[in-house]
């Protein structure tokens, strides 16, 4: 597939957690520039589940300085995919 | 918790060795490895997560072996004391754990191998004549031990008329060697203090001296065999360079009451003669009574033939091992002429094997005869011997009170009395007791409390 590479990563994090157990989310880091169309296609043919929604939140890199010249982090992608009920994504198995 | 014994005979030719069977259910481990988990999940730190806020699936993720290791590992000490005490056996050493089913989430199933004592019911113990002989010192004994304290008062003076060194001299000499084009470590071109004599150096090192003349400086190549004392020589061929700086005699101090008050504790010759001579006296008494106690030791051996636990023998090999390990440390240290190579050759372990045996049997036996005897050796008994080591240290007081301050070394010389008691309650059925420790002169250390055995 031609937008392989858009996910980053899971977000492994306290909220992330939160929003797995509360609402069945599933959180991932992608590339800005993925459409929710592009993340939901890609998550499903990954991972074999039904995805009914995907909303994403852009951030902005954070700005760093060294010296006297300032740069900022690559911005980078969130999105929040729901599942359809039933469905799940264990990055953890076998534990 | 469920727990079988068998005997492992079948593994072993000693009829002493056990196996005890743990099975451990799996709600047991499964209270443990959760409990395990829950401590950790309060400490953990994890990127992403505020502390005590990481899902156990995630700390499983990344601690999982680790504490999976940890509880098995507690779950077996554990529970291997608690089986030997439910069964009512006494391992001789810490027993050797075989893991049968490890996977927690099934339980845990694991044995313990270990020897057990034998049972001795001592026999023919009592009528051994066993005579305690101890000599007197003889005359030339004392002047011998009088002479040893008048060398180590000894002064250095430079020899006058002389030139050439002979044995007995002090040399200050540069002894350079080299193995080919490298210089050898320690044989440096620094000048040093040597004594030239065949007990404080190698033999072929002093013959190298001797005769060698004053700032004459000269070469001579040696071959030195494969079993020499210093092991930087041994079986090589050395190109030594030497050159003799300064000859030193030794004088020493007259025998006179001045010397006799130099010493401290004496105020003429004649009181420093006769504690000569009562020291000499309780060393010959001390080393007469410790030849009885083997002595009868062994003959009750003889007498009481036990079948030896494996592991026994395996812990008093070790520790001679390890004693002979420092020895030959030791004397390459001193740079002492050895009677043997140091490190312990193949045929030589056998030597050591029959020697620890022997050890074990004797051990298990004055064991089973201060059972027997009811021999204890009371808090005060061992404070008082703990006080006579320490007063009779000399300079190393400090360290040799720090030493039986802790318990597992006032439990060994507690052990060792009792072997002692029980040994002479059969010596001297009177019950005279054995000579104290003799105070040691100031510059000598004490000698270390031995075990009969």
């Amino acid at each position: 597939m031609a937008w392989a590479g858009l996910i980053v990563a899971p977000v492994v994090t306290e909220k992330g957690t939160i929003v797995g157990e509360r609402s069945g989310q599933v959180v991932f880091r992608v590339r800005p520039e993925a459409t929710k169309h592009q993340i939901q296609s890609l998550v499903q043919e990954m991972f074999k589940v039904t995805v009914v929604k995907v909303r994403t939140a852009n951030f902005l890199g954070k700005k760093r300085r060294r010296g006297k010249s300032e740069g900022r982090r690559p911005a980078w992608k969130k999105a929040y995919v729901s599942l359809k009920t039933g469905d799940r994504i264990e990055f953890f198995e076998g534990v | 918790m469920n727990v079988t014994v068998e005997s492992a005979s079948n593994e072993s030719a000693s009829t002493l060795r056990r196996r005890v069977i743990v099975d451990l259910g799996r709600e047991e481990v499964a209270q443990k490895l959760s409990s395990a988990y829950d401590e950790l999940r309060r400490t953990v730190r994890l990127k992403g997560f505020r502390p005590g806020r990481v899902p156990q699936k995630l700390i499983q993720r990344f601690f999982g072996d680790q504490v999976r290791a940890d509880v098995t590992a507690q779950l077996i000490r554990e529970y291997t004391d608690k089986a030997l005490k439910e069964v009512g056996l006494q391992p001789v050493a810490a027993p050797q754990i075989i893991t049968e089913q490890a996977a927690l989430a099934d339980g845990l199933r694991f044995s313990a191998v270990f020897d057990v004592m034998p049972e001795i019911a001592l026999k023919d113990y009592r009528d051994l004549n066993v005579t305690l002989e101890a000599a007197q010192p003889a005359e030339q004994e004392v002047e011998a031990a009088l002479l040893e304290l008048r060398q180590r008062q000894a002064t250095l003076r430079k020899v006058q008329g002389r030139e050439s060194v002979e044995p007995g001299d002090f040399v200050l000499a540069r002894l350079e060697a080299r193995v080919g084009d490298k210089p050898l470590p320690g044989f440096g071109s620094e000048p040093k203090l040597i004594e030239v004599s065949p007990t404080a150096l190698p033999a072929d090192l002093a013959d190298l001296l001797t005769g060698a003349q004053r700032n004459q400086p000269f070469e001579r190549v040696m071959s030195h065999p494969a079993g020499h004392p210093v092991a930087a020589l041994a079986g090589k061929t050395v190109a030594w360079s030497v050159e003799v700086n300064e000859l030193f005699g030794r004088e020493l101090p007259e025998l006179d009451d001045a010397f006799a008050r130099d010493l401290g504790a004496y105020q003429s010759v004649a009181e420093l003669r006769a504690a000569t001579r009562q020291r000499l006296a309780e060393q010959a008494e001390a080393a007469a009574l410790s030849r009885a106690r083997l002595e009868l030791l062994d003959r009750i051996v003889e007498r009481n033939p036990v079948e030896l636990p494996e592991s026994l023998v395996e812990m008093e090999l070790a520790v001679l091992v390890r004693e002979r390990e420092q020895q030959a440390e030791d004397r390459e240290q001193a740079r002492q002429p050895a009677a043997d190579a140091t490190a312990i050759a193949p045929e030589r372990q056998g030597e050591l094997r029959s020697q620890a045996e022997k050890q074990a049997r004797r051990a298990l036996i004055v064991d089973a005869l201060a059972r027997e005897l009811n021999v204890e050796v009371s808090d005060d008994e061992l404070a008082g011997r703990v006080a006579e080591i320490v007063r009779a240290a000399g300079r190393e007081r400090q360290a040799v009170a720090d030493y039986y301050a802790r318990e597992e070394n006032r439990a060994r010389l507690r052990g060792a009395m009792r072997r002692e008691k029980a040994l002479d309650a059969l010596l001297r059925p009177g019950g005279a007791d054995p000579p104290a420790p003799s105070q040691a002169p100031a510059d000598r250390p004490a000698p270390a409390p031995a075990d009969p055995i």
